[in-house]
């Protein structure tokens, strides 16, 4: 259905992904994770056909058969909301505060599936029904500020299945969300990913929503897709630095004797580096506790791995 | 909301007052005899002093005040001391013409400045948009009566096509409107080209909002998203900057109707200072005060009506 083979992005500042290959097969859940810079959300907005106007696309990007990579604006908008559509991180913001969040809703079906006012009412009442507002038929006349966060990524969600998008896209869908709520929205996703036949890419840092919500994991850094496979065994077993890293960063409720130091979060040193700053082979060339001198000039190829793929020097063969 | 607006209605009157009494001590601050304006320096002071109390000038200040302003809340402003007749019935004769101009050149305004800075905004760093920023900075460069005078020129001397000045009264519609085309035209300009780029700059803020990005994610067209869902959230300074606008208008058509000798406020404000007519001048001033007040207060209630979540608090 939807499938990028190779596909780079290149921004004035540099390439934001590099040769990224994803597959999705309807009703298929597929976690991308990644740090701040990582390139993941660049890779929500590829798929949208969404990428800043200064972005060059290489590769090859195809929905439904169709090649997009160099579609026009125009094509792209034909597919947005009725074959794929997207969710954004910061749920307030991302709804028109002046409207009402039912005209919101009722807006795609009204302009993009020509509905008359009452069929676009009844069918924005059956979104929210089926996302879980309560009392949707009032919630349909608030404004944005008159709803709870997950009140409103849940409004987002509706907006997002208007038109029955046969994959949805959500970018961090969780982060601006208490924990609780975050959970009641990722079983939320996965419910209507199941009960509609949805294809779900979900982009997070999150590695316990992730694991919780796909089935496939991608993990992101720099713009290389360095580790792949089923999400279970990639996060028992991660095979590259990166993810280690990644997965021993994550924040855990550990047993401590009452009065002894709370345990430091283990953290991958340094942060992402700005694009142009990016070393030109393996893109962890520089935060690797495992680094090997031809790292950073050396691209690694992906490795095959008991659970899907890595890319890593130290995975090629004849490597200790 | 009725709360709101009640407690902005008495703002709106308190302003009112203190304009009131601030145009009446100005006034009476000015030096010069009215009786000797009117009399003439050949006058005797015997009938200068009796003009002064038929007048109530003789009477303490503060009386003068109360019978001015109490004659005011009911529509009587006083006799004027150089057509003789009565100021309401001046005003009333000249304030629809004011209003039209001013009314007409705002909406022209209106029109212009949004078409053009939304235009610009949606062309952002092309040739539209430079094109945009060019024209406007030379609208905003020409002063209005110079323009006024150009135009004449061009389109009442040279081709002919619409009337140098004056007004048919209202009698003939037609050539009422053609005579406020280029008075229009001349006060609209240096505002629009203020207006679009001020709507160009909230049109381009407004754009970099998330929802810009969910209503391009769920496949609107870029036009749809630029009027229906960027104009309104960045309509707060463009109707702060239309609100000032406003006053300009009514202001800069003092200017403008002396340019084209149309019968408005304008004119009649000019002539009654020319004739120390003092009475007149404190009635008109007090006027464009209350018409500049207005349009703020306007202004106030169209924030709340654009923004739901100012109803919230306003209440």
């Amino acid at each position: 259905m939807l499938q990028a083979t190779s596909l780079s992005v290149r921004l004035p500042a540099g390439e934001a992904l590099r040769g990224v290959d994803l597959s999705l097969a309807p009703g298929e859940r597929v976690g991308v994770v990644g740090e701040s810079g990582s390139g993941k959300s660049m890779l929500g907005l590829a798929l949208m056909g969404m990428t800043p106007a200064s972005a060059r696309l290489s590769g090859r990007l195809t929905l439904d058969g169709r090649d997009m990579t160099r579609a026009r604006e125009r094509d792209w908008r034909a597919l947005r909301a009725r074959r794929i559509a997207m969710i954004f991180q910061e749920p307030m913001a991302a709804l028109n505060p002046l409207r009402r969040v039912g005209t919101t809703v009722m807006e795609p079906l009204r302009v993009r599936l020509g509905l008359t006012r009452a069929e676009a009412g009844a069918r924005a009442l059956a979104l929210f029904n089926e996302v879980g507002l309560p009392d949707p038929a009032d919630r349909l006349r608030q404004y944005p500020h008159e709803l709870s966060g997950g009140q409103r990524q849940r409004a987002l969600i509706a907006l997002a299945l208007a038109c029955d998008p046969a994959i949805l896209v959500a970018d961090e869908p969780t982060t601006a969300l208490d924990a609780e709520v975050a959970a009641r929205i990722v079983d939320l996703l996965v419910r209507l990913s199941r009960d509609r036949g949805m294809a779900l890419v979900f982009i997070s840092h999150d590695l316990a929503a992730v694991a919780r919500a796909t089935e496939r994991l991608v993990v992101l850094y720099g713009g290389d897709v360095v580790e792949r496979g089923e999400v279970g065994a990639v996060l028992a077993d991660p095979r590259h630095p990166y993810t280690r890293g990644l997965i021993a960063a994550r924040p855990r409720p550990a047993p401590r004797a009452p009065g002894a130091p709370r345990p430091r979060l283990a953290a991958i040193p340094g942060s992402v580096p700005p694009l142009a700053d990016l070393p030109a082979g393996c893109r962890f060339a520089g935060r690797c506790p495992v680094e090997r001198p031809e790292c950073a000039a050396r691209r690694p190829a992906p490795r095959p791995t008991p659970h899907g793929l890595a890319a890593c020097h130290l995975l090629e063969e004849g490597a200790p | 909301m009725l709360l709101f607006l009640l407690r902005r209605t008495v703002g709106f009157l308190a302003t009112l007052l203190a304009i009131s009494v601030i145009v009446f001590a100005v006034m009476n601050l000015l030096p010069g005899d009215p009786a000797l304006t009117v009399l003439g320096i050949d006058s005797t002071e015997d009938a200068r002093a009796a003009l002064r109390a038929q007048m109530g000038l003789d009477r303490p200040a503060a009386e003068r005040f109360l019978a001015w302003i109490g004659g005011a809340l009911v529509g009587d402003f006083g006799t004027s001391w150089s057509f003789g007749v009565p100021v309401a019935g001046l005003i009333a004769e000249r304030l629809p013409l004011t209003l039209s101009l001013a009314a007409s050149g705002m909406v022209v305004t209106l029109v212009v400045a949004l078409a053009l800075g939304m235009a610009a905004a949606a062309n952002h760093r092309r040739p539209g948009d430079w094109a945009m920023m060019l024209l406007s900075q030379l609208g905003i460069a020409v002063p209005a009566f110079w323009l006024a005078i150009l135009l004449v020129l061009l389109f009442a001397v040279t081709l002919r096509w619409l009337p140098p000045g004056g007004f048919p009264g209202w009698g003939e519609p037609a050539a009422a409107a053609s005579s406020l085309i280029l008075p229009t035209i001349s006060l609209a300009l240096v505002q629009s080209a203020v207006l679009a780029r001020v709507t160009r700059s909230a049109a381009l803020e407004a754009m970099r909002l998330d929802f810009v990005r969910t209503a391009r994610a769920t496949g609107l067209s870029p036009a749809r998203i630029l009027w229906r869902h960027v104009l309104p959230n960045a309509l707060a300074p463009i109707v702060t900057i239309v609100g000032m606008q406003f006053a300009g208008v009514v202001t800069g058509a003092i200017v403008i109707e002396n340019v084209f000798y149309l019968p408005g406020l304008g004119r009649l404000i000019f002539q009654s200072i020319a004739n120390r007519d003092l009475i007149t001048v404190q009635a008109l001033v007090l006027m464009f005060a209350a018409i500049v007040v207005a349009a703020n207060f306007l202004v106030d209630v169209a924030y709340v009506l654009i923004d739901p979540r100012l109803k919230a608090r306003a209440t």
